[in-house]
This record gives C-alpha cells, sequence and structure tokens, in this order.
C-alpha cells in the first residue's frame, strides 16, 4: 500500500469513529417537558423550577430557554411549552437526573436526534447502572403468600362441600364437573419445586413484557436459580414507580351489586359507618374494621364490604386515588381477566371524552358476559382492581358482542398500564423483592466525571513519559494511543455495549498494553540503530521483528478476553472481557496500522536521517548509519 | 549491563513461595480470612448526603440507641459531602424481622416491608424531625451474599478455562516448557495479589474481581513479550546453554517491562487519587498487581523454563 491510501485508510477510520462517537460529545439539545397528570399552573411552575435547577448547577455546561412546540414522540399533538437545554458531552446519567425534579415526566426528557443517529446507528453510550444510576433487582417467588390467596379462594369448608357432594351425586355429568373442580383445587394447592419454578418463569415473562412495553433502555431481565428473577434498569428515573410496575399484581375483577336487594340495604347500613372507617390509619386496622362490621351487620356469605375509590388532589396537589364509600358486592366474580382475549388496548371514549380500556373476551367470556348482562339487568357491574372499586355501570342492555370496555377516570398512562396487565394477565405468583441495588443519577454522574478525569490525567501523564524517553517517536505513539482510544469509544458506541467501572479498568489496561506495543517496537527500532542500521533498515526490520512479539503476546491475552466475554461470563467479568477484546483488536491495528504507516512514512517518503526515539548511543549510532551498515558489509 | 538472574532463579523461587504461602497464613491467622464487602458477604449499604441533621455523628449515636451494629463513614464527593452506612448480613436479617413486626406502622407509611426500607423509614421518622422532608438516598444496596458466590464461582470456572486454553496455545507457539512457565507464573500472580489483598484487608467486591482479572491478562501479556525474545535468542545458540540464553532476553527485553510497566503504573495512579471509592480500591490491587505480574515474567516463568529444561536434558543425558 503506498503511504497515501494508507493514510486515506486510517483517516477514514478516524473520521467514522468521531462521527459515531459525535452523538456523545457534540452539541446537543434536550427537551424537557412536565408531567402532564399535574395541573397546568403546576407545569409551568414545575418548569421554572427546572430551569432554576439547571441555572444553579449546571450553568457552565448547559444553556436552558423556554420554547414552545410539538412533543418529539407525538408530532400531531397540541404546542406545548418544554425547556431546550444545549450543551455538550451529554450523558443519560444527567437526564435522569433532570427527569427526577419535581413535576417533570422522566419519559417525557429526551434529546432531540441528530443526523449521525438517524444516519450511521450511532447512539449515545449505554452506561451501567454503576455510571447512569439506575436499579437491580432480585424477586422471590412468595409462595407462603400465594398459599394464602388460595386458601381463601378455596376454603376449606367448600372442599370438603365438593368432596360431600362428590360422593353423594348420582348425575354422572355433575359428577365429572365436580371432580375435575377437585382436580384443579388440588393441583393449584400442590407446591412442587417443579410447579414452583413454572411459576417464577411465567412471573418472569409477563415481568418482561411489562418492562418492554415501558421502553425502559437496555433492560435485562433472568432467572437466578430455581425460584428468584434478576432484573435490572439502567437509568430508571423513578425506583419505586418501576418496583410497583414490576411486582405488580393487579387483578381486574367485575362483582355485581344489587341496588334494590339485600346488597343494596347493606350498603346504606355500612357506609354510615364509614366516616369512622376513615379514622383508621394502617391497612391492617382498614381491613380489620370492614370484617368486623360485616359481622356486626350479619353479612350473608356470599356478601362482602368494598370500597369504592376516585381520584381526588391531595395535599400536595397531586391527583391520587381515596377512598369514597363502601359498597356491598357479591364476593364471587362474574367475570375476571382470564375471561377476556389478549385484545385488550388503552382508547379514548368517544363521548365522555375519558381514557379508557376497551377489550374483547373469550368465546367463553363472551357467553358468560350476555348471560350475566341479560340476567342481571338494572344491577350494578362493579370493576375492580386491585380488589378496588373503580367503576360500577349499571347494565341498561345486555351485552353479546363479546367487548367490553373499563372506565375509572384513568390517566392516559395509568389505561395503558392497566390494559397491559390485563393483557399479560395477572403473575402465577406474587414477588418479593429480595435484592436491590440502586444508584441515583447524581452518583452515577459523579462516578463518570471521576473515571474520565483518571482517564485522563492518566493519558496526560503517560503521554509526557513517552514524550521524555522516546521524544517525537513518544509523540506518534500517542497519537496512536489517542486514536486507539477513539476506536474502542466507537465500537462501544455502535456495538450498544454497556460500559461499566469495570469496563474502565479494561480501558486502563488497554492504555498500557497500546503503550507496551510501541514501547516493543521502539525498543526493537533502537537495537537495530545501535547496530548501525540506517533509519530505513531499522524501521524495517524494527517491525519485523516487534509485530510477530505483539501478535503472539495480544493473542494470548485475547484467548482470556474471549472466554471472559463469552455467554459463560456473568455481568461485570463479561463487561470486563468485552472491553479487552476490543481494546486488543483496536491496539493491534493502531500498532502494527497507525504507527507503522507514521514510522515508515518518516523513514521512507521524508527520509529522515536521523529518528528522534530517545536519547543515547543509539541515537548517536544512528548518524553513523550508512557508514557503518556498509562497512560491516551482513546486517 | 549483564545480570545473570538464572543464578538466583533458586533464591527467587523460594522467595516467592515463601510470600505466597506467608501472606495467606498472615491473612488467615491475624485477621482471619479475608475482608469482604456485601457484594460477598451480604448486607445493606445506603448513601445519602449529609444535611442539618443527618450527618455522620447524628447517625452514629442513632444506630447506638437502637442497636443496630452500623459502619457510618464520611465521603466526600463533589457534589457535597455524603455519609455512607454500611450494615453486615446479619444485622440486615434482624432488621428484616423487625421490618415484619413493624408491618402494620410501615404499611402505613407506604414504605416496602424488608430490611432496607426499615432502615430508611427508621432514619427518616426517629432520627430526623416529623416535618422534615423524604430524604433521597443517593445510593442504596440490600444483597445477599448470593451475588458474591455466584460470581466467585463463576470468575474461577472461567479463569480455569481461560488458563487452559493458554497453556495448550503457549504450548503449540512456543514448547512445552514455556507453557508451565506462563501457567505457573498466572496463578502466581493471582494468589500473591491475593495475599497482598488480604494483608491489606482491602475488601473482595467487584471491582476488585475485575483488578484480578486484569492482572492475569497483563502478567500473560507481559509472559509472552519474554518468551517471545527467548525464544528468538534460542536458535543458533542452543550451545551456550538455556540459562546463558534466558538471562540475555531478559537483559534486552528490560527497557521494555520498565517502560511498559511504568507507563501502566502512571496511568494508575490517577485512577487511585481520583477515582470513586469502588474504583480506588481497584487501584490499589491494579498497582501492586502489576508490580507482581512483571516480576513473575522475569523471576518466576522464565526460571521455570530453565529449570524444566534442565531437567529435560539430565533426564536424556541418563
Amino acid at each position: 500500500m503506498s503511504p497515501l491510501v494508507r493514510f486515506f485508510v486510517i483517516l477514514s477510520v478516524v473520521g467514522l469513529s468521531v462521527a459515531l462517537i459525535w452523538p456523545n460529545i457534540g452539541q446537543r439539545t434536550i427537551r424537557l417537558y412536565a408531567n402532564e397528570q399535574i395541573a397546568p399552573e403546576k407545569r409551568e411552575e414545575a418548569l421554572v423550577k427546572a430551569e432554576k435547577y439547571i441555572r444553579d448547577h449546571y450553568s457552565l455546561k448547559y444553556k436552558v430557554e423556554k420554547k414552545t412546540g410539538k412533543p418529539l414522540a407525538n408530532p400531531k399533538g397540541a404546542d406545548e411549552t418544554y425547556l431546550s437545554i444545549t450543551g455538550k458531552f451529554v450523558q443519560t446519567a444527567f437526564l435522569n437526573e433532570i427527569g427526577r425534579l419535581e413535576g417533570v415526566d422522566p419519559d417525557r426528557v429526551s434529546l432531540e436526534p441528530m443526523w449521525v443517529e438517524e444516519n450511521l446507528k450511532a447512539k449515545p453510550f449505554k452506561l451501567g447502572l454503576d455510571l447512569q444510576g439506575g436499579m437491580n433487582l432480585v424477586l422471590e417467588g412468595d409462595f407462603k403468600k400465594l398459599k394464602e390467596m388460595l386458601d381463601r379462594q378455596y376454603p376449606a369448608d367448600m372442599i370438603a362441600g365438593l368432596q360431600k357432594q362428590l360422593e353423594t351425586e348420582k348425575d354422572e355429568e355433575k359428577k365429572k364437573t365436580v371432580k375435575n373442580k377437585l382436580e384443579e383445587i388440588k393441583s393449584a394447592l400442590d407446591f412442587t419445586p417443579q410447579r414452583k419454578k413454572q411459576d417464577v418463569e411465567g412471573a418472569l415473562e409477563i415481568m418482561r413484557s411489562r418492562i418492554d412495553a415501558r421502553g425502559v433502555s437496555e433492560p435485562m431481565i433472568r432467572m437466578q436459580g430455581e425460584e428468584r428473577i434478576e432484573i435490572s434498569l439502567p437509568g430508571v428515573a423513578n425506583p419505586d414507580q418501576a418496583k410497583k410496575l414490576i411486582a405488580s399484581t393487579a387483578r381486574v375483577a367485575y362483582h355485581l351489586h344489587d341496588p334494590v336487594g339485600e346488597a343494596g340495604r347493606l350498603t346504606q347500613e355500612a357506609n354510615r359507618e364509614f366516616p369512622e372507617f376513615l379514622k383508621q390509619v394502617t391497612e391492617f386496622q382498614k381491613q380489620d374494621f370492614m370484617r368486623k362490621l360485616e359481622t356486626k351487620l350479619k353479612f350473608p356469605r356470599n356478601l362482602g364490604i368494598y370500597l369504592v375509590y376516585d381520584k381526588r388532589a391531595n395535599s400536595r396537589g397531586v391527583n391520587e386515588l381515596q377512598p369514597r364509600e363502601f359498597m356491598v358486592l357479591d364476593n364471587q366474580p362474574v367475570l375476571t381477566g382470564e375471561a377476556m382475549s389478549r385484545t385488550v388496548y388503552a382508547t379514548v371514549d368517544p363521548e365522555k371524552g375519558q381514557n379508557i380500556v376497551s377489550f374483547e373476551l373469550t368465546a367463553s367470556g363472551t357467553d358468560t358476559f350476555a348471560k350475566v348482562t341479560t340476567e342481571n339487568k338494572g344491577k350494578l357491574l362493579a370493576i375492580l382492581i386491585d380488589n378496588k372499586i373503580r367503576s360500577a355501570p349499571q347494565i341498561n342492555e345486555p351485552i353479546l358482542g363479546g367487548r367490553g370496555q373499563i372506565s375509572g377516570n384513568f390517566t392516559a398512562s395509568e389505561a395503558t398500564d392497566l390494559a397491559l396487565i390485563i393483557k399479560e394477565g395477572a403473575l402465577p405468583v406474587p414477588m418479593t423483592i429480595v435484592e436491590e441495588r440502586s444508584v441515583g443519577p447524581t452518583l452515577g454522574q459523579e462516578a463518570i466525571d471521576s473515571g474520565l478525569k483518571a482517564i485522563l490525567i492518566g493519558f496526560v501523564l503517560v503521554f509526557a513519559y513517552m514524550l521524555a524517553y522516546y521524544h517525537v517517536s513518544g509523540i506518534i505513539a500517542s497519537i496512536a494511543l489517542t486514536i486507539n482510544l477513539l476506536l474502542m469509544a466507537a465500537v462501544f458506541a455502535l456495538m450498544d455495549f454497556t460500559i461499566t467501572l469495570p469496563g474502565l479498568a479494561g480501558v486502563v489496561l488497554t492504555m498500557g498494553m497500546a503503550v507496551d506495543s510501541n514501547v516493543i517496537i521502539y525498543e526493537r527500532i533502537r537495537e537495530e540503530l545501535a547496530r548501525g542500521k540506517s533509519v530505513k533498515l531499522a524501521v524495517a526490520a524494527g517491525f519485523e521483528r516487534a509485530t510477530l512479539t505483539i501478535i503472539d503476546s495480544n493473542l494470548t491475552t485475547l484467548i482470556a478476553a474471549v472466554i471472559l466475554a463469552s455467554k459463560l461470563g456473568v455481568g461485570p467479568i463479561k463487561g470486563f472481557g468485552v472491553t479487552l477484546f476490543v481494546g486488543i483488536v483496536t491496539t493491534l491495528f493502531t500498532a502494527l496500522v497507525v504507527t507503522r504507516a507514521i514510522m515508515e512514512w518518516l523513514a521512507y517518503s521524508v527520509e529522515v536521517k536521523s529518528l528522534s526515539i530517545g536519547f543515547g548511543r543509539y541515537r548517536k549510532a544512528s548518524k553513523l548509519a550508512a557508514a557503518n551498515g556498509a562497512a560491516r558489509g551482513k546486517v | 549491563m549483564n545480570f545473570h538472574v538464572m543464578r538466583f532463579k533458586w533464591i527467587n523461587l523460594s522467595v516467592s513461595l515463601i510470600l505466597l504461602v506467608g501472606l495467606l497464613a498472615l491473612t488467615f491467622q491475624r485477621f482471619g480470612g479475608f475482608a469482604l464487602s456485601i457484594d460477598f458477604a451480604g448486607g445493606i449499604k445506603i448513601e445519602v448526603k449529609t444535611g442539618d441533621k443527618l450527618n455522620a455523628e447524628a447517625l452514629r449515636n442513632f444506630f447506638d440507641k437502637e442497636k443496630i451494629a452500623a459502619t457510618v463513614q464520611l465521603v466526600d464527593k463533589a457534589s457535597g459531602d455524603r455519609v455512607k452506612i454500611e450494615l453486615g448480613g446479619k444485622v440486615q436479617q434482624d432488621l428484616a424481622a423487625r421490618a415484619e413486626a413493624a408491618r402494620a406502622e410501615l404499611d402505613k407509611k407506604g414504605y416496602p416491608i424488608n430490611a432496607i426500607d426499615y432502615t430508611k423509614y427508621l432514619i427518616q421518622t426517629r432520627l430526623l424531625p416529623a416535618n422534615a422532608p423524604v430524604i433521597e438516598f443517593s445510593a442504596a444496596e440490600q444483597v445477599g451474599p448470593t451475588i458474591g458466590k455466584y460470581l466467585q464461582t463463576n470468575a474461577l470456572y472461567l479463569v480455569g478455562i481461560a488458563l487452559l486454553l493458554i497453556t495448550i496455545y503457549v504450548a503449540f507457539r512456543f514448547r512445552l516448557n514455556f507453557a508451565l512457565g506462563a501457567l505457573i507464573a498466572s496463578v502466581h500472580d493471582l494468589i500473591l495479589t491475593l495475599g497482598v489483598i488480604g494483608i491489606l484487608q482491602i475488601p473482595l467486591s467487584v471491582p476488585v474481581v475485575a483488578a484480578l482479572l486484569t492482572i492475569l491478562g497483563y502478567s500473560i501479556n507481559d509472559t509472552i513479550v519474554i518468551f517471545d525474545r527467548i525464544r528468538e535468542n534460542i536458535h543458533g545458540q542452543e550451545e551456550l546453554g538455556i540459562e546463558h540464553v534466558v538471562d540475555k532476553s531478559i537483559m534486552q527485553s528490560l527497557t521494555r517491562t520498565i517502560n511498559t510497566t511504568g507507563t501502566t503504573l502512571i496511568a494508575i495512579i490517577p485512577i487511585y487519587l481520583f477515582g470513586d471509592d469502588s474504583l480506588r480500591d481497584l487501584a490499589k490491587v491494579l498497582l501492586f498487581g502489576i508490580l507482581i505480574g512483571t516480576y513473575s515474567s522475569n523471576f518466576v516463568a522464565a526460571p521455570i523454563v530453565v529449570i524444566w529444561d534442565n531437567i529435560m536434558k539430565r533426564k536424556s543425558r541418563a
């Protein structure tokens, strides 16, 4: 290859690398919108506060101004005021940090896309939990709680009753149904290790779809052993909200309420005690109060007291679900989420303009629903989410088409979440959090800053060392090192690799090994010069000898890197392995292509008479090079 | 300059062996084993920004009063002082039980029932005044010892496979005795570094494991460079004797050894000085680990090549 072609290749590689990492270093604009779910005047206030926060903390780094425009995600939406924040070196940790400010919707803090992102698949670096903040959860199946729930669903006397019925029943058809029912109950109550594992795996799949639908960037969800699930959500701004969504065991159920019958009467009586109920503080006390009230009012077994919730502003001005009154319902639901097909979606009621969840029923669900709505005209059909009554519309006419909707004063995102939960069904077993790591974005940003600062200072020191020892050649080595780091960064950006603290350690090792390659080359050239060779011959021989050494030593380390980066590796070990792997490949390129191109260009094209490659006898010898070399004859 | 390293090969190997055994023995005898971070031992770690009522002293007194064994440490960060609270695995279990007992109270305030949220709850409700704003914890971890165990076995397993493959590769590219030298030097580095970690009582954590892997990679790289020189010099110089060739190779590589180790070390020093807490441990381990790696390439790997060669020669003569 002619030097020109070589330089062209190197320049294009460097240019491409810069383009790939440009989203991380170039000027970017962040848009920050206020939370839709708070009152308009509060939104304005939130923006003012956010603006002040950024001015106070980041006045040097970012410029803020207020702008009006359509939301990025929804180009057809209404114009809205937002904060436009411009600055360089934008990191996700910063987005996470401002996403947590009061009144800001973290899902609507985003970067305006750049042309390199649209055309070159360049992406911002993915940072690990330790660097950008986020959370890592390990959840365990709570089979104790599941058993409690099942015991309530299938009380002992109910099983005994069925057993008795099985013995006395004469009708073969009915006997079979009872038998099936008993077997179903038996299998539900049987906790074998296999079944436990199955339940947890089922829960994992559901959690995965919940998280995927939420658009969390780079989630990791997997089984850990038999009964545990590990989830990591980098950059999640609101750990509590995420915890809720993931572990939600929300169930949807329809229960009947007969306003003119027993239920209506009991509802009135129960509601006389409602003010007293509101004085109860803990969840436990509340439940206890309701159960005692049921006994006091001599409730029949099939009825129970439930709470009607609605949304009202709390003391902080944020809408919150709060109990409004009691309603007495049939304990047995007429329809549950299981009867709904997977066609469930959030939509807007065209007449009332409310957010609702619309669903289609399964075949058997359609039959049941048709039957129930035909037989119970005039009664109320209460919709319970997590045992909370969210709405109770009256049945005016039979619903035969197998379609239905759930209304309940939802916000758009609540409706979406609910649709999701119905679609995926309830978790087969409730999950409890046993391990948790969360890192706030501020801390992550500091880890990045201190890590980068350390690498940068290290780089400068290495540069100084190389310059002091190898003079001009030291500068060439530093250029090679710079290109090396650039290439590594570009590869990371391209392969969507998550950078973690141990990964940064891998970068340091790469710096050491990259410099090592140059040192090996230079020492060889110096030896050749010391033997009296000319610059041209010394460079040629030096590279020839050094290449084998560099390839051998790097390939050996590459074996270790491949093993650590392989599927066998876990978490931090894998991350370290990948960094090392990339670093070795880029080192081979920079040492054997970049350094070589520059050195050979100096030797052959510029035809320098002496090479600035350090002190001592080598240099002196090199000046005598040609004569000596010729005099010795064979070299 | 000529320095006959191989003349001292037995001394070097003995010193290494004494250090290997001695440091580990000292670790277990004086400190009762390795210090463990919560990655390995399980436990709770919380970081919170210091404030009016929330400072190291107050927290220490508070935990004393609540009879919770905790270490409270001040860490200074760019964005202001923070305290780091660490609770061991036993305390964690204890707190989990207490949280269970106080379920009703926690439910009321909207805290999940587990050890870490109970700790947060205690700080919020019992240390701070009733009307204090909800404190935001900048980092919170609660782990069982499972992650550490998993990591330990996984790392050991992977290192084992990597070493095996490297040995095969080196045996193939060089000779069997070189492979043996590389293998023993690598294992030597890992164990010796662990020994130093032990007597300095650096807590074993995920970054420390990463550092150990780094040292492994570095040491192999370093060893191969020396081996490469030996391989090159051995051709046509066999009559001089392997010891002479190895000595010569080590001396020829000396400048390279010093410069490479030097540059790597000065790249690590800033990490030690400016790095985050966990990075600082990593840098500390790297600093002595890399010195150990450099030492072993010259004074462990190379002597083993020589000794093996001598044994083989004696055998073939006999």
